[in-house]
C-alpha cells in the first residue's frame, strides 16, 4: 500500500505530460499536405521563377513548385498538352493556341509577372569600360542592314564625340535559336524603320541581313550571344539585360530624345505607360501591349522593354488541392513577390495596375467552388 | 644503303614522334578537363562541405546551397535504368552469345544495334511522347526508362562479349557429362562470368550517369525536393545543363561542384569496372 502514491503520482504525471503534449499538437496549425507544382517555359523570367519558387516554399512548405524552362515554345506546347500545372512565356498565346486553351480547360489566365530589358552589347576593345557608347535605333537599323559597316562610321562618330572609335568592321551577333528575346529586338526595330518592317520584319527567328554578307554570327541562347560578343572583338549583339554583366552596354535614344541605359529605373519608366488589362482571360494578343511598351513616350524610358506572361488554366481545370497551391503561388508572386528585395537582379516589378490583376485571378483560384 | 638506312631511321623516329605527341595530347585533354573541374569545384566543397550533399539549390546571385535532392534523383534514377537494363540486357546478352543462330537472337542483336545508334535525344522525345504525356507529368519514372533504354546496348553487347571469351571447351565438357544446353548456361557458363556481367552492368550505369539528352524533356528539373519515383526529379548532368548557362555566379559555382561529382562518380565506376574485368574467373 506504500507504493500506491507513487504509482499515482507517476499515472498523473503521464496524463500531465500527454495532455500537454496533445494541446501543443492541437496548437499547432497542422499544415497541408505537400502539393506538388510543375511548370515550364521561357528562359528569360526563369531566374525570377526560381527565387519565387524558394520564397514561397520558405514561407509555405506545402506549395512545392518546380520550374523546368525549356523555351516560350516549349512552355506553349506543355502547357496546351496539360503536362504542367503552369507555364511562362515571352509573347502571349497567339489566338488559335489561345482558343485551343480556351476549349481545352474552359479558359486561360494570361498574366504578365515581370519585366526585362534588351541590352544592346557590344565589345570594342579601345572603349574603356567606364564609357558607353551611344546609339540611336536609326542607326542600329543601318548598321543590321549592313548600310554602316565599320565603327568608325560617322553616324556613330557624330552620337558619339570624344570616344576613340577604330576603323573596324562590325560583327553582328544574333539567337541562333528560336528567340523571344530576337522578337522583341526585331518588333523593337520594325517600330523603328519602315524599310527593316518591310525588308526582314519581327518574329522568334529572321533572315538577318547581314549573315547573307558574312558579317553575323549565331550563337545559342542569351548564355551563348553573350559569350560570342566577350570572345569577339568588334563585335555587336543584343542579350536580356541579366547577361550583359561585364559587357559594353549600349545607351539608346528614346522616344523623348534621350540616351537611356537599360537599368530597373529606366525599364520601369518605360512600364508606367503600360496599358491596363481589364479581362486577362481575354485574348491578349489583341492588346497589342509589347508594341505600346516600345513606344513609350516617358522621357526617362529605356526603349526595349518586354514583359513575361505567366498562364494558368481556368479554375475548374485543376484539382482542388493544386487550385489552393496556384492560389498561393500566383498570390506571392504579385504581393510580396514584386517587392523590390524579392526582385532577382537583371529584372524589374509589373506596374501596380498588372500586379492588382494577378492578385485578382489568385483570389478567384482560392474562393472558386467548383 | 647509307641513306636507306638514314630513311628508315628517320620515318621510324617521325612516327614515333607522332604516335607521342597524339597520346601526349590525349592525355593532355583528360588531365585538363580533370584539373578544371577540381580548381572550380574543389573551392565550393571545401566552402559548403556536406551541406553541397543536403541542401537544394540557392536563389539566384544569392548563396551556394547545393544539389541533395538532385543527388538523390540521379541515384534513384541511375539506380533504376541499371536494375532494369540489366534484368532485360543480360539475358539478352545470353540469348545472343549461347543460342546465335536462333532467329529471335538475330533479332535482339539487330534491335539493340538500332538503339545503341538513335541519337539519344530521340529516345528521350520517345519516352516523352508514350510515357510522360499519358502520365500527365514528366516523372523520374519516365527519366529511368529513357537512361535504360540508352544502357541496354551497352549492358547486352558487353554481357555477351564476356560470355563469347570463355572458351568452348568449358561447354563441351559440360555436354559431354550430359547436361542439356541450358542447364549449361545457367549453371557453368553464367556462373563462371559472373564478374563480367557485373562489369557490363556496370558499364550501362556509367552510361547512364552520363547522358544528358534522354532526361531532358522526361525526368522534369525539381531541383528543390525528391517526391518519389511517379514525380518530377532532375539527375546531375541536367543540373549542370541548367545551372551553367545561367548568368550567375552562384548557379555556375553549383554545376562546377556537380561537374566534379559527377566526374567523382564517374571515376569510382570506372575504377570497379577496371577491378572487375581483370580477367574471366575461371
Amino acid at each position: 500500500m506504500k507504493v500506491k502514491p507513487k504509482i499515482i503520482a507517476v499515472i498523473a504525471a503521464v496524463a500531465l505530460a500527454s495532455a500537454a503534449a496533445l494541446y501543443f499538437y492541437l496548437s499547432m496549425e497542422t499544415p497541408p499536405n505537400p502539393v506538388q507544382l510543375l511548370g515550364s517555359g521561357a528562359t528569360f523570367p526563369m531566374e525570377q521563377i526560381q527565387a519565387w519558387i524558394v520564397q514561397v516554399r520558405n514561407k509555405h512548405s506545402w506549395v512545392q513548385a518546380e520550374y523546368a524552362g525549356g523555351g516560350s515554345g516549349k512552355g506553349q506546347s506543355d502547357f496546351l498538352q496539360g503536362i504542367v500545372d503552369f507555364a511562362a512565356s515571352d509573347p502571349p498565346l497567339k489566338t488559335a493556341d489561345w482558343e485551343k486553351a480556351k476549349n481545352a480547360f474552359g479558359g486561360v489566365y494570361q498574366l504578365p509577372m515581370i519585366l526585362g530589358g534588351v541590352a544592346v552589347v557590344y565589345n570594342i576593345p579601345e572603349i574603356p569600360s567606364d564609357v558607353n557608347l551611344k546609339l540611336t535605333g536609326e542607326v542600329l537599323v543601318d548598321i543590321l542592314l549592313g548600310k554602316i559597316e565599320y565603327w568608325n562610321d560617322p553616324r556613330i562618330a557624330e552620337l558619339n564625340p570624344g570616344v576613340n572609335l577604330p576603323r573596324s568592321r562590325i560583327t553582328f551577333v544574333h539567337r541562333s535559336d528560336s528567340s523571344g528575346t530576337t522578337e522583341v529586338f526585331t518588333t523593337y526595330l520594325s517600330l523603328v524603320s519602315g524599310e527593316w518592317k518591310t525588308k526582314v520584319g519581327a518574329g522568334k527567328l529572321v533572315k538577318w541581313p547581314l549573315s547573307e554578307a558574312g558579317f553575323a554570327v549565331g550563337a545559342p541562347g542569351n548564355p551563348g550571344v553573350a559569350e560570342a560578343v566577350r570572345t569577339t572583338p568588334y563585335s555587336l549583339g543584343y542579350v536580356e539585360l541579366a547577361y550583359a554583366k561585364g559587357l559594353g552596354v549600349a545607351a539608346l535614344r528614346n522616344r523623348a530624345g534621350r540616351f537611356v541605359l537599360p537599368t530597373a529605373d529606366t525599364i520601369k519608366a518605360a512600364a508606367a505607360g503600360a496599358i491596363t488589362i481589364q479581362d486577362a482571360s481575354a485574348n491578349l494578343v489583341e492588346l497589342k501591349i509589347l508594341e505600346r511598351l516600345l513606344q513609350s513616350q516617358d522621357p526617362n524610358a529605356y526603349p526595349i522593354v518586354s514583359p513575361s506572361y505567366l498562364l494558368i488554366k481556368h479554375p475548374s481545370a485543376y484539382t482542388q488541392e493544386k487550385r489552393k497551391a496556384i492560389a498561393v503561388f500566383l498570390d506571392y508572386i504579385f504581393t510580396d513577390g514584386q517587392k523590390p528585395e524579392n526582385i532577382v537582379a537583371g529584372y524589374v516589378p509589373v506596374p501596380e495596375s498588372w500586379a492588382k490583376l494577378g492578385q485578382q485571378v489568385a483570389a478567384q483560384l482560392r474562393d472558386f467552388r467548383g | 644503303m647509307i641513306s636507306w638506312r638514314l630513311r628508315r631511321t628517320m620515318v621510324d623516329k617521325v612516327t614515333f614522334a607522332a604516335v607521342a605527341i597524339a597520346s601526349i595530347a590525349l592525355l593532355f585533354v583528360g588531365a585538363h578537363v580533370i584539373l578544371v573541374a577540381l580548381v572550380e569545384g574543389l573551392p565550393v566543397m571545401a566552402e559548403k562541405g556536406l551541406r553541397l550533399f543536403i541542401e537544394s539549390p540557392g536563389l539566384p546571385g544569392g548563396g551556394i546551397g547545393g544539389f541533395g535532392p538532385t543527388l538523390i534523383g540521379t541515384i534513384v534514377m541511375v539506380l533504376t535504368a541499371s536494375l532494369a537494363g540489366a534484368a532485360i540486357g543480360v539475358p539478352t546478352g545470353i540469348l545472343m552469345n549461347e543460342y546465335s543462330s536462333w532467329w529471335l537472337s538475330k533479332i535482339a542483336r539487330e534491335a539493340l544495334q538500332l538503339i545503341a545508334e538513335i541519337p539519344s535525344i530521340v529516345v528521350g522525345l520517345v519516352v516523352f511522347v508514350l510515357v510522360v504525356l499519358p502520365m500527365g507529368r514528366p516523372s523520374a519514372l519516365a527519366g529511368a526508362l529513357s537512361l535504360c533504354i540508352t544502357a541496354l546496348p551497352y549492358i547486352a553487347a558487353q554481357t555477351r562479349e564476356s560470355l563469347a571469351a570463355i572458351p568452348m571447351s568449358y561447354r563441351e565438357a559440360a555436354f559431354s557429362l550430359g547436361l542439356p544446353k541450358w542447364k549449361t548456361v545457367l549453371r557453368i557458363i553464367v556462373p563462371m562470368n559472373l564478374r563480367g556481367i557485373a562489369t557490363a552492368v556496370l558499364l550501362g550505369t556509367m552510361r547512364a550517369l552520363g547522358e544528358t539528352a534522354p532526361v531532358l524533356f522526361t525526368a522534369g528539373a525539381a531541383f528543390h525536393a525528391f517526391y518519389g519515383l511517379d514525380r518530377p526529379s532532375s539527375t546531375l548532368s541536367l543540373l549542370i545543363f541548367f545551372f551553367a548557362q545561367t548568368p550567375y555566379e552562384n548557379w555556375k559555382r553549383l554545376a562546377w561542384a556537380a561537374v566534379l561529382q559527377l566526374i567523382v562518380l564517374s571515376m569510382v565506376l570506372a575504377f570497379a569496372v577496371r577491378k572487375l574485368s581483370g580477367e574471366v574467373k575461371l
